[in-house]
This record gives C-alpha cells, sequence and structure tokens, in this order.
C-alpha cells in the first residue's frame, strides 16, 4: 500500500480511538489529546519507513501516541515550574548576555513575549497549534519559539539569585555605572 | 509489513466482560505503569474497540475524522522534524522500531486487583441456562452445523511440556492439563488465576516459525457458574467433532479460529492457527479424552455454554 493510502487509511481507522485513549491520559482535555494523536501521527509520517517496517504498525502507532502523552505531561509539568519560579521572582531592569553574545535586557516579565507565551503555553493549557494560529506562525515556527523561550528565561532565572540582583556582572552594565 | 490485526488472544475476553469503568481504569493506569509492566499495543487497542462499540456509532465519525486529517496534513505534516513538538529535551521520543508480537499484559490487572472482578463479573453477568426441567448436561443450544468423518490418528501422548513449569507447582488444575502439543511448540508463557470455585490456566504456546497458539483452561468447582459462559462467533456455522469425554466445537470469530471443549466441569479452548485434527490430539491428551472420536451430527449441544453471533 503507497505511503499516502496507508496514512489515510490507519488516520481514518484510529482517529476517534486514539483521541480517546489520550484524553484518559490528559485529564480529559480533548485539545491536548487531539494535539497529541495529530501529532502522533504526523511522526507516523516523518519515520514512515521505520513504521512501515514494524511487523506491527498500530502497535508502533499506539506506542508512539504513549510517548507523545508522556512527553505532554512532563513538558508542561516543567514549563509550569519555570514560570511560577519566574512569576515568585522579584524583577529588575539589568543587562545581560544570552547564549548568542547578543545583550538582552531582561524588564518586566510580564510584558515580555516569550514570558507570554510560556504562561499561555503552561498555564493556560493552550496547544501548539493554538499558540500558532493566535500569532500568526506556523506549528514548526511555534515549536521552535517555546524552546528559545524556555531557554532564555531559564537562563534570566539562573542570573538571578532570588533577591533581585544579577549574580554574574556584565560588560555594559558596569561601563554604563561607570565602574 | 506486519499488522496486529493478524494476531488474536482469546485471553481478550475477559474485557468484554468487564464493567467500563474498570476498563477506563485500566487504561488510565497503564500510563503510569513502568513500560515492563504496561498493556501491549493490541490489548490498548482491543480494548479501546469494546469501549467504542459500547458507546455506539458517531454518525458524524468519519466526517470527523476526515476533516482532522485534513488539518494534520495542513497544520501539521509540514513539520518534518521526527521529535516530538512536545520534546524540548536533548534526546527526541521516538518509540521502537519493531513492535514485538506480545502477550497482552494481565500482569496491570492484577496490580489492580481486578482478577476476581473479571472473573465473577464475566460469568456473573452472562444469561442463565433455561434449566427447569432440563438436566445441567443436557442444555440445548441450537445452530446449523456441518457434519465429517474423522479418524484419529498419532502419536501417544507426551506430557514433557508441563514438566518443570513453576507456575503450575501446586496447582490441583494440572491434573487436567493436555499432555500433548504439537510437535516443535514450547510454553511461552503461563497465567494464573484462583478463585473460590474456579480455576484458570492461560498457557501460550510458541515455536520457531511456528504461529501462536494458545490454551485457556477452566476448572469449575461450581457448575452453575460454568453454564453463564459465553463465546462470540460470527456467523459461519459451528462445527463439532465428539470424543467420549465431550464435544468439541470449532467456529470462528473475526477471521480467526478457534475451538472449545467442554469435559464436565472443565472447559479448554484454543485459538491459533492449526488444524482440527491438531486440536482434536490435545483435547484427548486430557483427562476427559479418551481417543477415539464418532461422527457427529444434527443439533449439538455444549452443556452450560452458550455461543451467540455477533
Amino acid at each position: 500500500m503507497e505511503r499516502q493510502e496507508l496514512f489515510e487509511t490507519l488516520y481514518l481507522e484510529m482517529y476517534h480511538k486514539l483521541v480517546g485513549y489520550a484524553a484518559r491520559g490528559l485529564e480529559g482535555n480533548l485539545d491536548l489529546a487531539e494535539e497529541a494523536v495529530q501529532d502522533t501521527f504526523r511522526i507516523f509520517w516523518v519515520k514512515y519507513d521505520q513504521a512501515a517496517a514494524s511487523p506491527n504498525v498500530r502497535g508502533w502507532i499506539v506506542n508512539t501516541l504513549k510517548g507523545e502523552i508522556l512527553n505532554i505531561r512532563r513538558t508542561r509539568a516543567r514549563m509550569a515550574n519555570l514560570v511560577a519560579q519566574l512569576s515568585a521572582t522579584p524583577q529588575v531592569v539589568t543587562v545581560a548576555r544570552d547564549e548568542h553574545g547578543l545583550d538582552v535586557e531582561y524588564g518586566d516579565l510580564g510584558k515580555d513575549p516569550d514570558y507570554q507565551l510560556l504562561c499561555e503555553f503552561a498555564l493556560e493549557q493552550r496547544t501548539v497549534k493554538e499558540l500558532a494560529q493566535s500569532r500568526g506562525i506556523t506549528i514548526p515556527a511555534c515549536k521552535k519559539r517555546l524552546e528559545r523561550a524556555r531557554k532564555r528565561l531559564r537562563k534570566y532565572f539562573e542570573e538571578m539569585d532570588g533577591s533581585g540582583h544579577l549574580s554574574v556582572t556584565s560588560e555594559r552594565t558596569m561601563k554604563e555605572r561607570g565602574s | 509489513m506486519g499488522d496486529s490485526k493478524t494476531t488474536w488472544n482469546p485471553n481478550y475476553r475477559c474485557f468484554d466482560a468487564m464493567t467500563t469503568e474498570q476498563l477506563e481504569q485500566l487504561l488510565r493506569a497503564d500510563l503510569d505503569c513502568p513500560e515492563v509492566d504496561a498493556l501491549a499495543p493490541e490489548t490498548i487497542l482491543y480494548i479501546l474497540d469494546v469501549l467504542g462499540r459500547r458507546k455506539g456509532e458517531d454518525p458524524q465519525g468519519e466526517e470527523t475524522a476526515r476533516e482532522k486529517l485534513a488539518q494534520c496534513r495542513a497544520l501539521y505534516l509540514p513539520c518534518d522534524d521526527p521529535a516530538s513538538l512536545y520534546d524540548w529535551e536533548e534526546k527526541e521520543a521516538s518509540p521502537p522500531a519493531e513492535v514485538p508480537r506480545r502477550k497482552p499484559r494481565l500482569r496491570v490487572i492484577r496490580r489492580l486487583g481486578l482478577v476476581a472482578a473479571v472473573i465473577s463479573v464475566l460469568f456473573a453477568t452472562l444469561l442463565a441456562a433455561q434449566a427447569a426441567g432440563v438436566d445441567l448436561w443436557g442444555m440445548i443450544v441450537r445452530w446449523s452445523d456441518e457434519t465429517f468423518h474423522f479418524s484419529y490418528q498419532g502419536d501417544g501422548p507426551s506430557s514433557s511440556w508441563i514438566d518443570g513449569q513453576e507456575e503450575l507447582e501446586g496447582l490441583a488444575l494440572k491434573e487436567y492439563l493436555p499432555r500433548w502439543i504439537p510437535k516443535g511448540y514450547a510454553v511461552e508463557e503461563i497465567q494464573t488465576y484462583e478463585l473460590n470455585d474456579q480455576s484458570t490456566a492461560i498457557i501460550t504456546f510458541s515455536g520457531e516459525n511456528l504461529p501462536t497458539l494458545y490454551l485457556s483452561v477452566d476448572v469449575y468447582e461450581d457448575l452453575e457458574q460454568m453454564q453463564h459462559m459465553t463465546f462470540e462467533k460470527d456467523d459461519a456455522p459451528v462445527q463439532e467433532r465428539r470424543l467420549s469425554g465431550g464435544t468439541v466445537y470449532f467456529y470462528t470469530n473475526g477471521g480467526y479460529e478457534h475451538s472449545i471443549y467442554q469435559c464436565q466441569n472443565v472447559v479448554y479452548s484454543m485459538s491459533g492457527d492449526i488444524t482440527q485434527e491438531t486440536a482434536i490430539k490435545v483435547y484427548e491428551s486430557t483427562e476427559g479424552g479418551m481417543y477415539t472420536t464418532t461422527h457427529v451430527g444434527g443439533v449439538s449441544s455444549i452443556p452450560g455454554v452458550q455461543m451467540y453471533s455477533k
């Protein structure tokens, strides 16, 4: 059976069953469950050769979905923790260097677009598809933005020692202060 | 390309008798289990099928699925990253390259303490036999059948497959197990359950380049419990062969071959790609079988057991 044909056949056969299964693992959240299934079939498409070579294609898909559900749970929990920690950290206006060597100004996190993105993802339970559509970007672009937001804000948090003071002084900050 | 639909396991019938809540609990618990104790994907799909049948068909189902398929193609497929959208860590989350054909992981059922509930629900809620004025062994189920002639020839029995099986040590039902299994097969797994009035052994046999063979043996202390057994079949006619100890019934369900042999208070069922002659030989090597067969015709019975078509 051709790739397209098999993809469509299995999708139509398994979609509702798999959404029901995913919803049970994601506390009844149907939007997340649907995204889990959509991403599962996306991975099936990307890894078609591997899946098609499997002695049990449907089993391969079920196992992929299981992994997806666990990924969703784990990632959301971690992001929720990160956001909660950031929210509890006093914010200061300062300047530091990020991993790309560019000066990044950390100001009011509440207005930071990356922070907002993570909040919507972690605390409002929005799917990657919803976040992408609300920002007018593609799903892969949204995933990249989420990853970048996580890295950036984690670095922000690591550089704060909890007291609102930057633990590592940047050159630019020292120059501006005339040190 | 392989497909889980080419295999079937008679152990799955226990899921048909579980309540919806029990099945839901099983699925939820499975996601929190260590992988070694997790349900096989075939088992998960079977449970989902059971739940889906109970829920009933959604008239909009196919249309909805097609809409979602269109969305999948438009929004998700353009992302060619093999990792999950939610995998932001170091390594990508990927399924095993090959999903081995596994037995259903009924250890999860044990862990949930559902074994007693499974067996009791299976036999306590099915249709009762019309027993008024009819001997228990003489209960009749009528269906169209075909007659045929069978003569047995074969090797003598060998109970060597039972030797050394720790799961069977000390169990009373060990004496009811067949002494002969087809050449080339060995025990792959044994699962046993014991209730007050019933003992069950589910044995998986496998062999190199041979289709997997499943045998279930139920020994009843309470004959009234036995009469509630129900086996699902499709519309194909049931074939029968009478042994001196009882009758063997051959039937199909969903394209798979099954057989049942009832001898007094013991019910054997087998599933696997084996001939009727081979199945007969297995049954004849049990305590109730005596290596002779007779021609069978007319209306047949399986005392205490009902069969219904889907």
